[in-house]
């Protein structure tokens, strides 16, 4: 369920940037054809329905993250996987000010946020702006990509498409960010032509120059406003306040949830110490599945799924143990009711041994590889599969 | 072939890896501060490009002088670019520019603090805060999109190279394969990620400034990303597989850290010379030079530290055992360490001096002697490498072999006589001469950057009369001659010693293989190539001092021309002989007839021929008298024999016999092997008065006919003995027409007459001489 929620709200997420940076790589072209497709571009999602469901998903999204945190035992792991770890907790605070900044302008600044003056404020008024929004772009695409990449790894049909899907997964921001850059380049030629020519007519008057107000609502014609300045300037700095509060309180929460991993993993005591079937054991504190330990250890542990309780290649026997072992969870179960495994055999992924002494031996070997995998799976009926591997989907059914 | 060709490249990669080297540490040290009138110095390290225009152009005559000319007329300094070679000129302009450069220095650490502030300043007034931010982003995004393609090409080799990373290679060449395709796929996601960021970044318009920052940011990190790929096909520090030098992995770690660190520092310091000559040529007051100085020095120093650190920490790994140190060599190589600190103590106080030239060729000399015995010891490990790989093969397939033979001991002898062989040979023959071209390649290129640095024109030089550039000029010719002629013979003799040692004479009585053609014709060739080179490079020194030589060689062809009239004969037989030997119509050991003389080639001198007669005269012929030769030894020999039986014979029963002999020829162990076609009776070949003559033959090879003729005819015998078969003895029938019993008188008379028929014999044939 929560696997499902977390590839669901990540897809809905992913496809919503995806549409944007289509929509703004066609400033290569003109930043008129940005604003003239946007609405074929956007239209569901700027409905207000569409913005509910995409808010609500970019939540649960982050709450399931924030999860994750707290519940995984290590933080050591792949680099891929690190990667996404971290870009994930980035992702927020580099993206409230850009998502709360055109909420606000449409619902409190009365501002709509057009193209062109995007584009003067983050290449113009405040580039610290501009850095930030490359910098979001690159780490969301990278922390949608992988989670998408890992997912999709084990199905079937991947392996057909993937070489078509690579050039795709490189276009969309590769050209988005050109557009930036080309959008940008023009504000500031416009502004450099337009501030020349100002400087020729009166150099003490540049009415803008005073109001390079931090939130989008920059606009040129502000010498017509100068009444109007005073509650823009008051709603400008009520949504920046707002901004940061945001921030701040997803920086609190991510605090506290370190905290109460660090409690949690500081109250678990005692050591279990895990003796391979080729004779090397360890000894680590209680909290860490088998596999966890066998990464942390350095100890070759066969994981296509990456510890997700999908594959069932990194199954081991307990051979003997004197350490208290819990039930297998839901997922745990359907996966080894799927593999037909014995009942002496556990998925080191999910479970954690309590203290004590215990030997396992590992099913697959290190290396086994997604093709053989496959292969194996293939002519199970002849030969029954090693150990009966089979891919499960994200609800732990055989496929 | 394989050897050599995987060699030729890895040289080649090598010898390019040593010139970014040296052209990066002598750029990263000899970034000279721009003395405020010195034009013609360049600040910043100029693209390749730009120094070939600029060589090409300095090499111009007319800008030689044109250079001159107003450099005189400007001031003291500029006399350094005017061609002047006399050594007191010379020291004067060093000294000088010291002297200048020590005023400088001490103005310099009086500035320090300001120098700080005043580089914030200048930086603030070229970069706004927005602009600054601005660049940031440029970069950023450009690198993520280069980052990006090269993800993308990533995603499709990543399961070759993965292929390739797991190799176990099982020869030197799937090794070096594996090298190369690495190499090759590395260089491919490198030029994506340069597509990617310097491509896209070109396809916009920019304002000069952005555009000179971006480009430069860009190229450094391409720079150091290509420094990076060296270290990994180098070092491979992670791959012990496909690692190039032979060196642990923990070494092999270290010593690419260091690289890389190291050169990326000198590309960075590099940067940073470029981004402040940049801004800073705005104001040109005094100022702002002591400031660019006061950067270079103090990325000088930093680079310094650097490689004491490097050095140091690389000693720990790389100190012989006890065992080596006990040779004077294996001592004297331990003092690496405190050698390159002593060099780069010297390197840096002359660079702070900012005597640039002086330090280049102090870092190029230094440098040039551990990277001459460096070199040696890594193309003896490659070859260590090779020999390894053939001798794992060797042992495999003399395995495989074992399987099929139980004969134990004569495995492991030839496993051992393999070990010998291989292990030895290429590190010896090829080993050495690369070696000597590495070495002759370095020093020659160390020659060419000291010419650079000191922008030394060789042909303004030579021409020029003082004594140094005279004493140079034959230097360097000497230099080049006897590093040339030494390559060329030791390659030579190397060859040559390899044929020959691959030549091993045959045992007493059995013929000799065509190589010993080679063992006659070599040494001579060896001989005549050592006179030819030694002629050449004596001439060559001799014509670099200034001596003609033309009368010399004109004295020589006179020469040549009046012994050559009076050694006609000699000439002839020496011709001859060659073009006999190059026939291939005899070899040493060989059984020969010429006109009469018959003997076995016992040696051969440039002249003529020595046979010995198979019993124990030598003949001595010259080449040219041989009209035509038979050789005896050569690839096969049929012998016939014959027998006289009587007509009753059973020639069924003879064939049945003969066959039986030749069954038994064939088992003996002595010449059974030198048998071709074994003995076969040809069945009556003619008849005669008395009897039939019953043809055998045989096949064998040359030289053991004799023996076998010895067995045959004394099996045939016995055989004939044992089955009733007489051999026809010549007798003559009297038929008596009489039908009564004739008398003792008559038979006495009858006999008589028949004595005479018996008697009336063939005249003796002469014995046929054989050995």
């Amino acid at each position: 369920m929560k696997r499902n929620l977390r590839i669901i709200t990540g897809l809905l997420l992913y496809v919503f940037v995806a549409c944007h940076l289509l929509n703004v790589s066609l400033g290569i072209v003109s930043a008129e054809l940005v604003e003239q497709t946007r609405p074929a571009f956007m239209y569901i999602w700027s409905s207000r329905l569409g913005g509910i469901i995409l808010l609500s998903a970019l939540l649960i999204h982050a709450v399931l993250g924030l999860q994750v945190l707290y519940q995984r035992n290590t933080l050591q792991m792949s680099a891929s996987d690190g990667l996404q770890f971290a870009s994930g907790f980035l992702i927020l605070p580099l993206m409230i000010p850009h998502v709360w900044g055109v909420i606000a302008m449409v619902n409190i600044l009365d501002t709509p946020p057009t193209y062109p003056i995007l584009m003067h404020f983050f290449w113009i008024d405040s580039p610290l702006e501009g850095l930030r929004q490359v910098l979001l772009l690159m780490i969301v695409w990278v922390h949608g990509s992988i989670g998408i990449f890992t997912w999709l790894q084990l199905k079937t049909w991947w392996p057909r498409i993937a070489l078509f899907t690579y050039p795709l997964i490189v276009l969309v921001p590769v050209l988005a960010l050109l557009g930036f850059v080309e959008g940008g380049n023009l504000a500031i030629r416009n502004f450099e032509n337009t501030a020349s020519y100002t400087d020729q007519q009166n150099e003490d008057d540049i009415p803008y120059a005073a109001e390079s107000v931090d939130g989008y609502g920059v606009s040129q014609d502000a010498e017509n406003e100068i009444a109007a300045t005073d509650t823009f300037a008051e709603n400008y700095a009520y949504v920046q306040q707002v901004k940061w509060i945001m921030i701040f309180i997803y920086a609190g929460i991510l605090a506290l949830v370190l905290i109460a991993r660090w409690w949690r993993l500081f109250r678990q005591d005692g050591v279990v110490s895990v003796v391979y079937d080729n004779g090397m054991a360890i000894n680590a504190v209680v909290g860490n599945t088998f596999l966890e330990l066998s990464k942390t250890n350095n100890i070759p542990h066969a994981n296509l799924c990456r510890g997700r309780g999908r594959c069932g290649t990194c199954r081991i026997r307990i051979l003997k143990t004197s350490a208290e072992l819990p039930e297998p969870t839901q997922l745990e179960a359907d996966a080894l009711l799927v593999t037909k495994s014995d009942s002496d055999v556990r998925l080191a992924c999910q479970c954690i041994p309590g203290a004590g002494e215990v030997h396992i031996e590992r099913l697959f070997e290190p290396d086994v590889a997604f093709s053989e995998f496959r292969k194996g799976q293939k002519s199970s009926n002849t030969d029954p599969a090693p150990d009966g591997a089979l891919v499960l989907n994200a609800d732990g059914e055989a496929r | 072939m394989m050897i050599q060709s995987g060699l030729r490249a890895v040289f080649l990669l090598f010898r390019s890896s040593i010139i970014i080297l040296i052209l990066s540490a002598s750029a990263a040290l000899s970034q000279s501060p721009p003395s405020p009138d010195a034009a013609g110095t360049v600040t910043a390290p100029p693209s390749p490009n730009d120094v070939r225009e600029l060589m090409r152009l300095l090499g111009d005559p007319s800008i030689r002088n044109w250079l001159a000319e107003s450099a005189s007329s400007q001031s003291e300094i500029r006399a350094v670019n005017a061609p002047s070679f006399a050594m007191r000129d010379q020291l004067a302009v060093v000294t000088q520019s010291v002297h200048e450069r020590l005023g400088e220095l001490a103005t310099f650490w009086t500035d320090i603090p300001k120098a700080i502030g005043m580089l914030a300043g200048v930086w603030q007034s070229q970069l706004s805060q927005t602009e600054l931010l601005r660049l940031l982003t440029y970069c950023l995004i450009f690198l993520f999109i280069g980052a990006a393609l090269e993800w993308l090409y990533h995603q499709y080799t990543k399961y070759r190279s993965m292929q390739i990373e797991f190799l176990q290679p099982s020869s030197f060449r799937v090794k070096y394969q594996g090298v190369f395709a690495r190499l090759g796929i590395e260089l491919g996601s490198l030029s994506f990620f340069v597509l990617g960021s310097i491509g896209a970044f070109l396809l916009f318009d920019w304002p000069e400034t952005m555009r000179a920052l971006v480009l430069d940011f860009l190229i450094m990190i391409v720079a150091i990303r290509f420094i990076k790929l060296i270290s990994r096909v180098l070092f491979a520090p992670r791959l012990s597989n496909l690692r190039l030098v032979n060196f642990t992995g923990k070494q092999a770690a270290l010593s690419s850290y260091w690289f890389v660190l190291l050169l990326s520092f000198g590309v960075f310091a590099n940067f940073v010379h470029r981004l402040f000559s940049q801004t800073l040529t705005v104001m040109s007051d005094s100022q702002t030079a002591g400031t660019l100085v006061s950067i270079d020095i103090f990325v000088t120093i930093i680079w310094a530290l650097l490689g004491l650190s490097a050095i140091w920490s690389l000693k720990r790994y790389f100190s012989n055992s006890d065992t080596q140190r006990v040779t004077i060599k294996g001592r004297l190589a331990d003092t690496w360490p405190t050698y390159l600190t002593v060099l780069l103590c010297m390197v840096l106080a002359l660079s702070i001096m900012g005597a640039s030239p002086l330090t280049g060729t102090v870092l190029t000399i230094g440098l040039l002697v551990p990277a001459i015995s460096l070199a040696g010891k890594w193309v003896e490990s490659l070859f260590n490498q090779a020999a390894l790989f053939d001798r794992n093969q060797q042992l495999l397939e003399l395995d495989s072999e074992q399987a099929d033979t139980p004969d134990e001991i004569e495995t492991t002898d030839n496993v051992e006589a393999v070990e010998a062989e291989t292990f030895i040979q290429p590190v010896e023959i090829y080993g050495s001469i690369i070696r000597r071209v590495v070495r002759f390649l370095l020093v020659a290129l160390a020659i060419l950057l000291l010419i650079n640095l000191w922008d030394i024109n060789l042909f303004a030089l030579s021409a020029s009369q003082s004594l140094a550039g005279k004493v140079f000029d034959v230097a360097i010719d000497t230099l080049f001659a006897l590093l040339l002629a030494d390559l060329i013979w030791h390659w030579a003799k190397s060859a040559i010693d390899r044929r020959l040692a691959d030549y091993t004479p045959p045992p007493d009585g059995q013929a000799p293989g065509p190589e010993a053609r080679m063992a006659t014709l070599l040494p001579m060739l060896r001989m005549i190539l050592m006179v030819t080179l030694l002629m050449v490079v004596f001439l060559s020194i001799l014509t670099s001092f200034g001596v003609n030589v033309a009368p010399l060689l004109a004295g020589a062809g006179v020469l040549g021309v009046a012994i050559g009239f009076g050694a006609q004969a000699l000439v002839r037989d020496v011709v001859s002989g060659i073009f006999f030997l190059i026939d291939d119509a005899f070899r040493i050991g060989e059984y020969i007839e010429i006109d009469n003389l018959r003997g076995t080639v016992e040696s051969m001198s440039i002249r003529s021929l020595r046979v010995r007669h198979h019993r124990g005269m030598v003949h001595t012929i010259p080449f040219g008298e041989l009209k035509s030769l038979t050789n005896y030894s050569r690839d096969w020999v049929i012998m016939k024999l014959e027998f006289r039986v009587p007509f009753e014979t059973d020639l069924k029963l003879v064939k049945k016999l003969v066959k039986k002999i030749g069954a038994e020829l064939l088992e003996n162990e002595v010449y059974g092997k030198s048998i071709i076609q074994t003995l076969k009776s040809q069945g009556v070949r003619r008849m005669e008065e008395f009897n039939m003559v019953v043809g055998v033959k045989f096949m064998t090879k040359p030289g053991e006919q004799w023996l076998i003729r010895r067995d045959a005819y004394q099996k045939v015998r016995d055989a004939f003995d044992a089955n009733g078969i007489g051999f026809a003895e010549r007798n003559v029938k009297v038929q008596v027409m009489a039908d009564q019993p004739i008398g003792e008188e008559t038979r006495k008379a009858v006999v008589g007459a028949a004595q005479d028929a018996v008697e009336q014999q063939l005249p003796p044939v002469p014995i046929a001489d054989e050995p």
